[in-house]
């Protein structure tokens, strides 16, 4: 499971820590991270105390970067004039990657950092930009009663208790601090949603954890205490880290519901996309195996694959990550219409999106952007390809063409 | 990587209009830290470097549709060198079930990620060291890398200890006047081998 700190802000982290420019609190977090990364720990011991470097460094010297150049080029029947080496003006290394930029009459440098941000001159200056979406689900019991969920945390457990990840025990805020009976053990039926613009965590009573994504609902029994099938239904999209149960010597399935079709797991990794807004419905594996079963049949993935249920079952390759982008904290997209990406942002983002031609949806875009960020990051660094451009109005996202 | 070799200077709009300029600038900020990281992925040279070669060429062969943004770039490159090299070992378990060929370990994804913290630091360690005068660089190296002491590497060089302590002065000065700010970091590291 990753942090929604990226790759990148850790190195950057690191770096700063040697440097001494850590606060309390932030060194703290650091140091619960490093003993949860024993190879970064590692790393930095090696760094403080310069041993066991020479190694890599020695290999990194001798690679020949000039050499595997001329290959490139002339495996893609490149040619190029020599460019232009001029001297920095100002005699710095930076050695992070960075690109220097001149537009238009002035000289404009943006530097990358390793965390990858960057002061790009924005000439966009958008009014009333729009926040992310967080943490914010509720629960409701099988009397109806429905309480939220404290949004300073990321996830509940399901047990005899409620409690909070943290270990806090879960407060009905409906019935002033104390559960009813209907609210406490027994067995019911639970539900889990989040609105537009939330997502949550839920660990169900045998250990399985599901990460909710916006605009979802997942239905599940308060205990699968000697069940022969745990059963779940899901709306929206889910991810799912599947526990293994034993009964009587023999697996118990999980099984996910959703409108038109049924997954069937013994013990494994998947997302599943069930948006009614969506084409289709979309099931990935990550990790072990599962059944998908709708109207038209059923398929067995393999880890790597993705079954689309439109009419048929159809299975493909997917890249994985892709998929799983919103629960490491992210969008990302690989030659993805901009519909596609602009419906994940709708939800998330609790936004309408208006095109002024329809044509535009069909627009590809790859790259990677964390999902924390105002919307006006994401839509700026799509406007940088500079084939679309964006307008944001109160909750609504216009899309046109670019000017030239 | 050469000191001063690591600008170019290049317009947006020429970035847009001229890609194979847009590609011989990345090839050069970024390929030796891939190939490093794939190394480490893999432990095998030449292969490493036929998988970095291949995520420029996916590149190219995707560039309209990417955002060219420093960091959409870097990020792409990233994850197309961690893919391969997950998908190659992973084979390669299938074909070499009884072999050992990796650590005990099982590659996953999380590790695959933390090698390129690894690599990003590494890189900036390097370039800092080779940012430096030859003679700079070589009592730094000692100093640092190999943990020896003045009267070592002064017995080792066949200098006296004097001049081994103002050149690493003379180091410490070169290094606050070449690193920008981002970077000082590592002059701290290598401060406390100055001593």
């Amino acid at each position: 499971m990753k942090d929604n700190s990226t790759i990148w802000q850790r190195s950057e982290q690191l770096l700063r820590y040697l440097r001494g420019g850590l606060n309390a609190a932030e060194e703290a977090e650091l140091k619960t991270w490093l003993e949860k990364h024993p190879e970064h720990q590692e790393l930095l011991n090696q760094l403080l105390n310069g041993n066991g470097l020479d190694e890599d460094l020695n290999y990194i010297s001798a690679i020949k970067q000039d050499q595997a150049w001329a290959d490139l080029k002339h495996r893609l029947n490149i040619t190029t004039k020599p460019v232009n080496r001029v001297v920095p003006l100002w005699k710095k290394l930076t050695v992070a990657a960075s690109i220097v930029a001149a537009v238009g009459a002035g000289i404009w440098i943006y530097q990358l950092t390793s965390t990858g941000s960057s002061q790009f001159g924005n000439d966009l200056v958008y009014k009333n930009d729009i926040a992310p979406g967080k943490n914010t689900a509720t629960l409701t019991f099988s009397n109806n009663k429905t309480i939220t969920l404290n949004d300073a945390k990321t996830g509940i457990v399901i047990s005899d208790e409620l409690k909070y990840y943290d270990g806090s025990s879960v407060a009905s805020l409906s019935s002033g601090g104390e559960m009813s009976e209907g609210q406490r053990g027994g067995n019911q039926t639970l539900v889990a949603a989040t609105p537009r613009g939330g997502t949550y965590q839920v660990t169900l009573p045998d250990g399985t954890k599901v990460w909710l994504n916006a605009a979802s609902k997942l239905e599940f029994p308060s205990t699968f205490n000697k069940a022969l099938e745990r059963v779940v239904k899901l709306d929206g999209e889910a991810y799912f880290e599947v526990a293994r149960v034993t009964n009587l010597q023999r697996r118990v399935p999980f099984i996910v519901q959703t409108a038109r079709q049924t997954v069937e797991v013994l013990g494994t990794h998947f997302n599943i996309n069930s948006y009614t807004d969506e084409s289709s419905i979309k099931t990935t594996l990550l990790e072990g195996s599962v059944r998908v079963a709708g109207a038209p049949g059923n398929v067995i993935l393999k880890p790597g694959e993705q079954a689309v249920l439109t009419n048929s079952i159809a299975v493909k390759q997917v890249d994985v990550n892709s998929v799983v982008d919103w629960k490491n904290g992210e969008f990302s997209f690989e030659s993805e219409p901009l519909g596609n990406i602009m419906r994940k942002v709708q939800r998330w983002y609790d936004v309408q999106v208006v095109y002024e031609q329809p044509s535009l949806e069909n627009i590809k875009f790859s790259g990677t952007i964390s999902r924390f960020e105002h919307v006006s990051k994401l839509l700026g660094i799509l406007q940088t390809t500079r084939k679309v451009d964006f307008k944001i109005e109160n909750k609504k996202i216009i899309v046109t063409n670019h000017l030239q | 990587m050469e000191p001063g070799k690591d600008h170019i200077h290049m317009s947006a709009e020429q970035m847009l209009q001229s890609p194979e300029l847009l590609l011989e600038a990345l090839h050069k900020l970024y390929f030796e830290r891939l190939q490093y990281y794939a190394y480490t992925m893999i432990r095998d040279d030449e292969t490493a470097r036929d998988l970095v070669q291949d995520a420029f060429i996916g590149f190219w062969a995707k560039k309209d549709e990417l955002i060219l943004h420093p960091a959409q770039i870097r990020n792409f490159l990233y994850v197309s060198v961690k893919n391969a090299c997950l998908k190659l070992i992973r084979h390669e378990k299938v074909v070499n079930k009884y072999i050992e060929r990796q650590d005990a370990n099982a590659m996953d994804d999380d590790l695959a990620d933390s090698k390129m913290i690894r690599s990003e630091v590494l890189m900036e360690i390097y370039a800092v060291i080779e940012s430096l005068p030859p003679a700079m660089r070589r009592i730094s190296k000692m100093a640092y890398l190999e943990g020896l002491k003045n009267n070592e590497i002064a017995e080792q060089l066949d200098i006296s200890i004097e001049t081994v302590k103002v050149q690493k002065k003379r180091a410490l000065k070169q290094l606050r006047l070449k690193l920008n700010p981002e970077s000082l970091l590592t002059l701290l590291l290598l401060i406390k081998h100055f001593k």
